[in-house]
């Protein structure tokens, strides 16, 4: 049971840590990104951070070349610049200046270390902050000296939704995302008040609705693009934290697995002992009766030998007092008699019957004992599964005796099976023990009833069946289910440690590929129906 | 007249081999055998046995229920166990009925010696009606604060076994079932053991705890019950304990081994058992006796034999004997009012018990003890009567030292 629960609990555990971590496929705004972003754990963070930083240097490319160039490409073509050049050299050339800025900064922070990539960033948004005040500070001076042209209006809405673009690129945080906004509009408001203020026009003043909507919605359209980047950075750190998680998950579960395994061997070792000392107690008893009896008897034999030596003596000296050589039958009968010689006769042989009976039942205790703890070979060995059986009746005898017979209907043709004998003797053991407990807790309150624990071997087309029945206590219905887990019990403590039919399960099913079934009925009995395959599944595998 | 034997065991074969073996006894006893519990207690329904002699473990009814049944039916019946089983939980559930546990397999001329020796017991003791109360003795009471004690100690974790062998040997009612127990060939090693110590350590603390705790093989004093005038268990566990230590430091005076001077310090300890035994099962009569010797200052052994038809020395010997004592101990306390009636002379638990009891009565006033005369002759017999001086120092220096 355990060893399941903890495999449960694990993944369970690993799982809800993924919840935590990210809600995946869920419409987000960019505010609930951003927060996200910031519970994420603080290396996974600058991950995500640093991802989206080296990818917006990449996207960039050679598009802040173009600032610089365009900067210049106005003052060729454009008189009118020329002329004002007095006053359009700054933001000229801060676009100068910026766009490269910005160009090899992008570069730069496309190749940056995830530890080194704070400094470069910065400098970005510096350059990015640059060119965009350039941007603004152009368009309002064109502005200013074009006194609402057509043409300054254009370029004006042009430089307006550049640096709205840009503005929603660079930002990727959001704290620096109202820094730009605030420090941007300030020149297109000014800029924009300004020439609202001078032409008193209604085309004027279409152009400055516009010039502040159309940054808005450019910067709402960008600011949404940027989400979704994130959003996508997000979910991908999500899941190679998920991968990561399942890896570990998984990895956990084997070692889990392992320490199980190597806590089932020492279980099963354990339960081999306790089922051995067990035994043992009542071997000792099994053989300390026939030993009794045979030395009563041998004793016997002495003191028999003792008297057939003096009846021997007694006979003698009659016939040497005898006068005339002749002893009557009568004298000799009441010699006889005397030294009881019929009784001897009719016991000695008896008891030398009885004694050679006593030694061969101490003999095949030992025997059975020897080839019950038999360690057998760590291969697959060619079992009798029917001597096997009839071994551990005989071991086993002092825990059935005195509440159960067995009927025991083993075939004669049953083949040799592939397989593990120890294991397979540990497996009857444990099912005959469970049988005579059963019986003996449903016949606690009536002594004289006697239970009956059927055993019988058959062939079948491609494996053997072995059927160990009882008629004992049986099985709730509803603890069925739980007999083959390891721990279960329904004993006391200390009476049994729930491994019994665990590692009948497990020795029959994975050591033997066979099936183990278990039929029960309260009151009526258990019946467990084992198949152990001919052929060995295993070696034919790795042939 | 024959001994009845009864033996009860499922195994045939061994019921026949006993047969055989114990075959040089068919002229003293008659045996009987019986292959199950039920067949038993059918046989014992004619004409009662002397001694029953139970396998343990046997298909319906076991052995500790047979003893049980036979306990109840026929109290004077003396039980045995012959067991191999090494279930201690089982044997627990006997303890209380059982007055000796042998195990399987046993020697014939074990068998028969503890059968013949229980036989030879019941001498001491003729009044049948005194016979059947002391077979039916489970346990004799303890000083409540032994008992106490102990059993605070048994359920504490951290009571040493060599502790609590201590306690128990302050207790005489304790000290004999101790022996008991480690005597019997189940508990202990089937030696010869004196020491209530070494008999704790060799029982161990677990099966001490189950002994006492759930087999109850300690009984608790109970004053009300058995309030019979100024009798009090102290001043008996007092008289007792004095001497059992002065029947020790005669021992020593008289350059005797080890054993020896164990063997008479427990003798001291348990000599008077047996009143112990009439103050439980005739309470009644012990308060007449009591008046009686009290009243007319009657010789107590005279007395004693009047009203129960035996003495306290050869009652207690009697319980001494069923549970199997070691032999020089149960000669000493059965006679230690009347050394001559014992089989040989010289030193020995007797004769040092004897004088202690003797020296320590004789300027007692209390009612549990009663002044006990010195067997001069014995001693004269045994040719220590001369150092008669020497022991009597040896009793005023141990009561200076008690006081």
């Amino acid at each position: 049971m355990l060893p399941i629960r903890r495999k449960r609990s694990l993944s369970d555990k690993g799982s809800q840590a993924m919840l935590d971590s990210v809600a995946l496929h869920e419409e987000r705004n960019w505010f609930q990104l951003d927060s996200e972003l910031n519970r994420l754990p603080k290396d996974q963070r600058q991950l995500v951070q640093g991802r989206i930083a080296r990818d917006m240097g990449q996207r960039a490319g050679v598009a802040p070349l173009g600032y610089p160039v365009v900067a210049i490409l106005l003052m060729l073509i454009s008189a009118d610049i020329r002329e004002h050049l007095d006053w359009l050299w700054l933001p000229s050339l801060g676009m100068i200046v910026s766009g490269l800025g910005e160009f090899f900064m992008g570069r730069r922070l496309a190749v940056a270390d995830d530890d080194a990539i704070a400094h470069p960033k910065k400098i970005y948004q510096l350059f990015c902050l640059t060119s965009a005040l350039s941007w603004g500070m152009y368009a309002g001076l064109i502005i200013l000296t074009h006194e609402g042209s057509p043409l300054s209006m254009l370029v004006f809405l042009c430089t307006v939704a550049a640096t709205s673009i840009s503005v929603g690129s660079q930002t990727q945080e959001k704290s620096h995302w109202l820094n730009f906004l605030t420090v941007m509009w300030t020149p297109i408001a000014a800029s924009t008040a300004m020439v609202a203020g001078i032409h008193k026009e209604s085309e004027v003043l279409l152009f400055a609705i516009l010039a502040v909507v159309f940054p808005v919605l450019v910067g709402v359209q960008g600011l949404r693009l940027v989400a979704e980047y994130l959003e996508a950075q997000l979910d991908r750190s999500a899941l190679e934290n998920r991968s990561l998680e399942l890896e570990e998950a998984l990895i956990k579960q084997q070692l889990a697995e392992k320490a199980n395994k190597a806590m089932e061997v020492q279980l099963r070792h354990a339960q081999k002992l306790e089922s051995i000392g067990q035994l043992a107690a009542g071997i000792a008893h099994e053989i300390n009766t026939p030993i009794q009896f045979v030395g009563d008897n041998t004793r016997f034999l002495q003191e028999a030998y003792d008297d057939i030596g003096n009846l021997r003596r007694a006979e003698r000296a009659l016939m040497e007092q005898a006068s005339d050589g002749k002893v009557s039958v009568e004298q000799l009968a009441v010699l006889e008699n005397e030294y009881d010689l019929e009784y001897l006769m009719e016991e000695i042989p008896k008891s030398l019957v009885q004694s050679k009976e006593g030694l061969s039942r101490i003999a095949n205790i030992v025997l059975a004992m020897k080839e019950f703890s038999h360690p057998g070979s760590r291969e697959k060995e060619q079992v009798n599964i029917n001597r096997a059986i009839q071994t551990t009746i005989e071991v086993s005898r002092n825990e059935w005796k005195y509440v159960a017979d067995i009927d025991c209907q083993l075939a004669e043709d049953l083949p040799l099976v592939p397989g593990y004998s120890q294991d397979l003797n540990q497996v009857f053991l444990n099912m005959i023990v469970n049988a005579a407990h059963a019986i003996k807790e449903k016949n606690q309150a009536v002594n004289e009833v006697r239970g009956l624990i059927r055993i019988s071997t058959r062939s079948q087309v491609d494996c053997i069946e072995i059927v160990i029945g009882d008629n004992g206590s049986g099985i709730a219905e509803a603890l069925i289910t739980k007999v083959f887990d390891p721990f279960f019990t329904t004993k006391a403590v200390g009476k049994g440690s729930g491994q019994g039919l665990a590692i009948a399960y497990s020795v029959i099913v994975d050591k033997h590929a066979g099936k183990i079934n278990v039929d029960s009925k309260p009151g009526a009995g258990t019946t467990f129906t084992m198949q152990l395959p001919l052929l060995d599944k295993n070696e034919g595998s790795m042939r | 007249m024959k001994s009845r034997i009864l033996f009860v065991d499922d195994e045939q074969h061994l019921l026949d081999g006993l047969k055989r073996s114990l075959r040089s006894q068919r002229k003293d006893w008659d045996m009987f055998f019986a292959p199950s519990g039920e067949e038993a207690l059918k046989l014992s329904e004619g004409e009662p046995f002397d001694v029953v002699v139970s396998d343990m473990r046997m298909p319906g009814m076991n052995g500790a229920e047979l003893l049980e049944q036979l306990s109840a039916r026929h109290p004077e019946m003396v039980r045995m166990i012959l067991s191999g089983h090494s279930d201690e939980a089982m044997i627990l559930k006997a303890v209380p009925y059982a007055h000796q546990f042998l195990s399987k397999p046993c020697d014939a001329d074990v068998i028969k010696q503890v059968i013949t020796r229980s036989l030879r017991l019941k001498s001491l003791v003729s009044d049948v009606r005194l016979q059947k109360l002391v077979t039916q003795i489970k346990a004799l009471p303890t000083l409540p604060a032994v008992y106490i004690e102990l059993t605070d100690l048994l359920n504490s974790d951290h009571a040493t076994v060599q502790k609590i062998g201590e306690v128990i040997s302050k207790d005489p009612a304790m000290v004999s079932k101790i022996l008991q127990m480690v005597n019997s060939a189940f508990f202990g090693v089937g030696r010869h053991i004196s020491n209530p110590v070494q008999a704790a350590t060799m029982l161990g603390t677990e099966t001490l705890r189950s002994l006492v705790l759930s087999a109850g093989i300690f009984l608790q004093f109970d004053a009300d019950a058995l309030n019979i005038g100024n009798f009090t268990l102290e001043a008996l566990h007092k008289h007792s304990l004095h001497v059992s230590l002065l029947a020790k430091a005669i021992a020593e005076s008289m350059g005797a081994d080890k054993q020896m001077v164990e063997d008479c310090l427990l003798a001291g300890m348990l000599h008077d058992m047996g009143k112990l035994v009439l103050v439980q099962s005739l309470p009644e009569e012990y308060k007449a006796f009591y008046q009686e010797v009290h009243d007319c200052k009657a010789e107590m052994i005279a007395t004693e034999l009047k009203v129960f038809h035996a003495d306290h020395g050869k009652v207690g010997a009697y319980l001494l004997g069923l549970w199997a004592l070691p032999e020089n101990l149960v000669e000493a306390v059965a006679f230690h009012h009347d050394p001559q009636s014992a089989e040989h002379v010289g030193f020995s638990p007797l004769l040092a018990v004897h004088v202690a009891d003797a020296l320590a009565s004789m300027d007692s006033n209390d009612a549990a003890v009663l002044p006990a005369g010195l067997d001069m002759d014995y001693l004269e017999a045994a040719g220590v009567s001369g150092r008669l001086e020497e022991w009597r120092q040896l009793h005023i220096n141990l009561v200076e030292g008690g006081e």
